[in-house]
């Protein structure tokens, strides 16, 4: 799950999930969800990319992510779906993105800020904020 | 959190404050608004900056300080150029974000009745939102040439006059030694917004000159009461986001390489003397060009606008009056207790403010202007440098009004219609791509830009020369 945590300039985002592997989705679905997507209606066509990066940090993993979803946004193709795989230090994505017809909010980067993952209660939490 | 006044307008939080701290923080505040500054995070981030190696003087915070993310905007951090750091969250994602101000000769009684129809032209021929592209279409090595010489490559191509570079801070173009630190993301997003306005605050806002208070100087400016202005917020769009982006990224590890104890992940930076850190400085600096050329191609984009009109209205002068960043780490030299040193000036949402004795050329007497838009469909402020900036603040003034609300509360707090009505019921037009993001905007979303103005005034760091009142304002 995701929510939007108040922020004076920019939007901050608090992710908690079950894995490592849903709070990087739950993480890119709050992404498309603050861009405020609105989809082309009657749309089905599906462009599929894969994305690898490899970083020792799970930190560098989320936000190279996040930025890889955002740069996708600007060529007008959100994520609808994602599978997945993690390992110590790297991150596969089978992205599936269709093209959107209007963005409400542009958003220029996932940041460091503060940026800390951590095991909780056997939940993985983690705060996100992006620059507007 | 201690915090000290120390004068009038002039609040210190002590060194002592926090153990890692290597000098005090100062911040510039009128007191009405200290509330509103504690509010959010963005002490504890001034506080955060002054932890850094080679911090010289203070942390120091204009008063339109709020919240970011890593160094508070509205800040200003000078490093020494030897033992200190370069970091790219003290200058932000959208390198050289900045503002410039063009005039005309036309006066607000000859342009209303044009205006619904020169706003829908402008709308519709300036690249406005996320990727919707570029004025201009150029090949990778005409890029590279517009990223290494800035305002130079706009003249070289006809878009700007070597009147224009005059009036542009560092005459428009940062040294580029080489741009090995630029990433291939970076050039392709940058090749395909050459000419945008991008969205979030950035605008294009026609006003005009609504009240003059230091005529002499207005004069020398070219303003005068009544005059159609045009002012242009906008950055590196995608090429200066990218450049951060994998800097932020590589300064994480950078840092440990270098023994750089960041009590913020969003601190990341590098010795500026080593070969990272001088990586970074040329990959800004092309991203500053690139700002200086895309906010030159859209001001020329809206003079062919103008152009179109001069039957109707009359022949059109279009000057530039100022062209500044205010989001930029500059090299620059600063007299710290009676001796000269070599500083980083980092500059966050701040605006260099250089009085005449630290200018060479067109402004050496008269001071450099300082431009401070207001928020939506509020004044903006035309301001000119004064002596007090070089010892307050390493020749730096406020950016704008500064928020208060988020997005988040603003859009609960505001509604985009009614606001969107209410602005033109004063007789202001609003067109923008995105209704909702309206609310964002909002004059209640941000401090009130006249007191922030008084401040800087009190203080001696930059002078109200004029006031502009908007008559519409294209919104990305």
């Amino acid at each position: 799950m995701f929510k939007e945590i108040p922020h004076t300039a920019d939007v901050c985002l608090y992710v908690e999930s079950t894995s490592l592997k849903n709070l990087f989705y739950d993480a890119a679905i709050g992404l498309m969800t603050i861009s405020g997507i609105e989809p082309i209606s009657d749309d089905n066509q599906l462009y599929i990319e894969n994305y690898k990066y490899i970083a020792n940090e799970k930190e560098i993993l989320l936000i190279e992510w996040l930025n890889f979803l955002i740069f996708k946004l600007e060529k007008q193709l959100y994520l609808v779906n994602s599978i997945i795989k993690i390992t110590k230090n790297s991150l596969f994505a089978k992205c599936y993105f269709k093209k959107y017809d209007k963005i409400n909010l542009s958003i220029k980067s996932a940041t460091y800020h503060n940026l800390q993952i951590i095991k909780l209660n056997h939940l993985i939490k983690t705060f996100i904020t992006f620059d507007l | 959190m201690e915090i000290n006044k120390i004068d009038e307008f002039i609040y210190e939080i002590p060194q002592d404050a926090f153990n890692k701290m290597r000098v005090p923080a100062r911040f510039y505040a009128d007191p009405k608004q200290l509330d509103l500054i504690a509010k959010d995070e963005s002490l504890k981030q001034l506080v955060n900056v002054a932890t850094l190696p080679g911090i010289v003087s203070y942390s120091i915070a204009m008063p339109d300080i709020h919240q970011g993310y890593g160094f508070p905007i509205g800040g200003v951090a000078a490093f020494d150029a030897d033992e200190g750091i370069i970091s790219p969250g003290g200058v932000g994602y959208d390198i050289n974000c900045g503002v410039r101000l063009n005039t005309t000769n036309w006066k607000k009684e000859e342009v209303t009745k044009f205006l619904p129809e020169i706003v829908n032209e402008i709308y519709r021929s300036v690249p406005l939102g996320t990727g919707k592209g570029s004025l201009i279409k150029v090949s990778k090595k005409e890029f590279e040439e517009l990223v290494t010489e800035g305002i130079d490559w706009a003249i070289k191509k006809g878009y700007a006059t070597e009147l224009d570079k005059e009036n542009v801070e560092d005459r428009g173009t940062l040294p580029v030694r080489d741009l090995l630190g630029v990433s291939e993301r970076a050039f392709e997003r940058g090749i395909t917004e050459i000419g945008s306005l991008g969205s979030g605050n950035h605008f294009i806002e026609i006003g005009y000159v609504a009240e003059i208070f230091e005529p002499e100087i207005a004069e020398s400016l070219g303003l005068f009461k009544n005059q159609i202005v045009v002012w242009i917020h906008t950055g590196s769009r995608g090429y200066g986001h990218q450049i951060c982006s994998d800097f932020a990224r590589e300064y994480q590890s950078v840092a440990k390489k270098y023994q750089i104890e960041l009590v913020d992940r969003g601190l990341a930076c590098a010795p500026f003397n080593s070969k990272e850190g001088q990586q970074y400085y040329n990959a800004m600096n092309s991203a500053a060009n690139f700002a200086f050329v895309n906010r030159q191609l859209i001001a020329h984009q809206i003079k062919n606008v103008f152009l179109n009109y001069t039957k109707k209205i009359k022949p059109l002068k279009f000057d530039l009056l100022y062209d500044l960043a205010h989001n930029i780490a500059k090299v620059e030299t600063h007299n710290i207790s009676g001796k000269k040193r070599k500083l980083v000036v980092h500059r966050k949402g701040a605006t260099r403010s250089f009085p005449s004795k630290l200018l060479k050329g067109k402004f050496s007497d008269l001071g450099q202007p300082v431009l401070v838009p207001g928020s939506m469909g509020t004044s903006s402020y035309v301001l000119i440098a004064s002596e007090n900036a070089v010892q307050l603040s390493f020749g730096s003034s406020c950016h704008g009004a500064g928020r208060i609300l988020s997005r988040t509360q603003a859009k609960k707090e505001i509604n985009a219609k009614d606001l969107k009505e209410k602005l033109e019921r004063r007789g202001i037009i609003v067109k923008t791509p995105s209704i909702s993001a309206l609310s964002e905007e909002a004059p209640e979303a941000y401090k009130d830009v006249e007191t922030v103005v008084n401040v800087v005034n009190n203080l001696k760091i930059a002078k109200p020369v004029a006031k502009i009142k908007p008559l519409a304002v294209i919104k990305g």
